[in-house]
């Protein structure tokens, strides 16, 4: 009984703090193997299933959507692990056709695909450029970190609607053609939500609503963040019509793993 | 041609990371072994609780405004059907012969004369929107009025095609109201089964059922079966002369087992040929 009140305590702590959501994680990544095994019906291989990684995800869904009411912690994020497995399997049977390179060649069970394609990538500039957008980036969260505002927050903050995402980029849209406004937003550390709302037409309340979103995103504009700046390419000209950025817009939800 | 939307990973955490769209968007997803400064193009992307909920909330909402139109659907055809569907029909013969056809709610769906009288007395009659008591009585007075019906006359009605039960039910409502409207009239109202049900009474007919006749045990000498004759216990040969006492010209024998040699059917000599 102790046991189970202990862990609604670090649940609803986690909800809040991303570092004790992480150690809550990594305290029941058991949980979260045996469950995935469960599924595939053979103990999880980490970093080669992606279903580990789901199952990862589907137990932070289970910390932030948990309350009192839904029963015992443990069973309620085993269900919403298993939910979330169905829906990835399905999902990834529509590329049942596609061949992975992950699989091992004709002939050489030892071998797999990916290990016979030729590496074109210039290892060391790759390297060199990792390295340079690690470092903008550390600039870029210290930056935020001295408004209080953690990449987190920011994740969190950040509008989900298309219709509000449009405003706030009306807001950014704004914000640069009147560098004032950006210089004030340095100096000051807040966010002059009156002239903006009177030079974008965007509602006040709005602007409010997702405040740490703006501040991140009017940020990355101000001087120093190139890098960040050049991944915004669809935001990068303040003249570009709204209608031909809505059609840009494309939210591939589901996919796999493509890293750099 | 459509430019494809390439993630920054802006954080790593155990289980997820941050993410940022070329839109300037800012999510979480799956850590597929990401670190921080990776581009990728595809993603896991994290289901907000509060999002679920909220999609949760419309999908039941349509469902129920859906199971709300259903249902007034069903509702409606069945009103519809309880209200305007000819359910039964009532025949008034006073002598002009009348028929309304009813329907479940008892409202008059149609009315029309069953002979020439009839005819005439429900033209130019509205009996839209009137229930059958009231068609009734008002047919009753143009009855009286047109003087079809006088004191001393009578009032057939027969109810039909609906359940026996509403044929009961309308006859006898039906007569209550008509007795009680005409009241002040000697005239009697008289309940008649519909002549269509009436059956045509056959003939009973005798029907002759032989009996088969038992086997004889073989008898071994003639005074035996003098003994069995005469004897109470043979009523395997006196039960064919009861069932079919119009065998007059019979040989006194049953014909079962009959050898056509007028014999009692007893394949044994009995003395009869010498």
């Amino acid at each position: 009984m102790k046991e189970g009140h202990e862990i609604i305590e670090k649940v609803y702590a986690a909800k809040e703090d991303p570092d004790a959501a992480d150690g809550l994680i990594r305290q029941y990544m058991g949980f979260i193997r045996a469950e995935t095994a469960k599924f595939l019906n053979r103990p999880p291989a980490e970093g080669r299933d992606e279903e580990f990684s789901v199952a990862m995800l589907a137990f932070y869904e289970s910390i932030l959507g948990y309350e009192k009411g839904k029963g015992a912690f443990l069973s309620y994020s085993a269900r919403g692990i298993r939910n979330r497995l169905i829906d990835h399997y399905r999902r990834e049977k529509r590329h049942a056709h596609l061949s992975s390179l992950h699989e091992p060649v004709e002939n050489d069970a030892e071998t797999l695909k990916i290990d016979l394609l030729e590496d074109t990538r210039n290892e060391i500039q790759t390297l060199h450029d990792r390295s340079a957008v690690r470092e903008e980036i550390d600039e870029f969260e210290k930056k935020l970190l001295e408004f209080g505002i953690s990449f987190s927050d920011v994740a969190d903050n950040c509008p989900r609607q298309d219709r509000t995402l449009a405003a706030c980029q009306r807001v950014l849209a704004a914000a640069r053609k009147e560098p004032a406004l950006l210089e004030e937003l340095l100096e000051t550390g807040k966010l002059p939500l009156a002239e903006l709302a009177r030079i974008s037409g965007v509602e006040r309340k709005t602007m409010e609503r997702h405040r740490k979103y703006l501040v991140a995103v009017l940020l990355a504009f101000t001087n120093g963040y190139e890098i960040i700046r050049g991944h915004l390419y669809h935001l990068a000209s303040p003249d570009r019509p709204e209608g031909e950025r809505d059609s840009r817009r494309a939210e591939p939800e589901y996919g796999g793993k493509n890293g750099a | 041609m459509e430019e494809r939307t390439t993630y920054l990973v802006m954080e790593a955490h155990a289980a997820y990371v941050i993410l940022m769209d070329n839109e300037g968007r800012f999510l979480k997803a799956a850590n597929c072994g990401y670190e921080r400064g990776d581009r990728i193009d595809d993603a896991i992307l994290l289901r907000y609780p509060s999002d679920m909920r909220g999609r949760r909330r419309r999908i039941l909402r349509i469902a129920a405004g859906m199971a709300a139109c259903i249902a007034l659907m069903v509702l409606g055809a069945w009103q519809y059907r309880y209200i305007f569907v000819p359910y039964g029909t009532i025949r008034m013969e006073i002598n002009p012969g009348v028929e309304m056809e009813i329907s479940r709610s008892g409202r008059v769906v149609d009315l029309s004369g069953t002979n020439t009288d009839g005819e005439k007395l429900v033209e130019g009659y509205n009996y839209s929107g009137k229930d059958r008591y009231e068609v009734a009585d008002d047919l009753a007075d143009l009855a009286v009025e047109r003087e079809f019906l006088k004191e001393g006359g009578q009032i057939t009605l027969t109810a039909g095609n609906g359940s026996a039960q509403w044929m009961e039910d309308t006859e006898q409502g039906m007569r209550n109201e008509l007795e009680e409207h005409l009241k002040d009239y000697d005239i009697h109202i008289v309940i008649s089964t519909d002549p269509e049900e009436e059956m045509i009474q056959e003939e009973t007919e005798s029907v002759t059922i032989p009996v088969p006749q038992q086997e004889q045990p073989v008898q071994e000498d003639a005074g035996n079966v003098q003994d069995a004759q005469t004897t109470p216990a043979a009523p395997a040969a006196e039960t064919p002369q009861t069932v079919q006492p119009q065998m007059s010209d019979d040989d006194g024998d049953s014909e079962y087992g009959d050898d056509d040699d007028g014999d009692d059917g007893d394949d044994g000599d009995d003395g009869e040929d010498d």
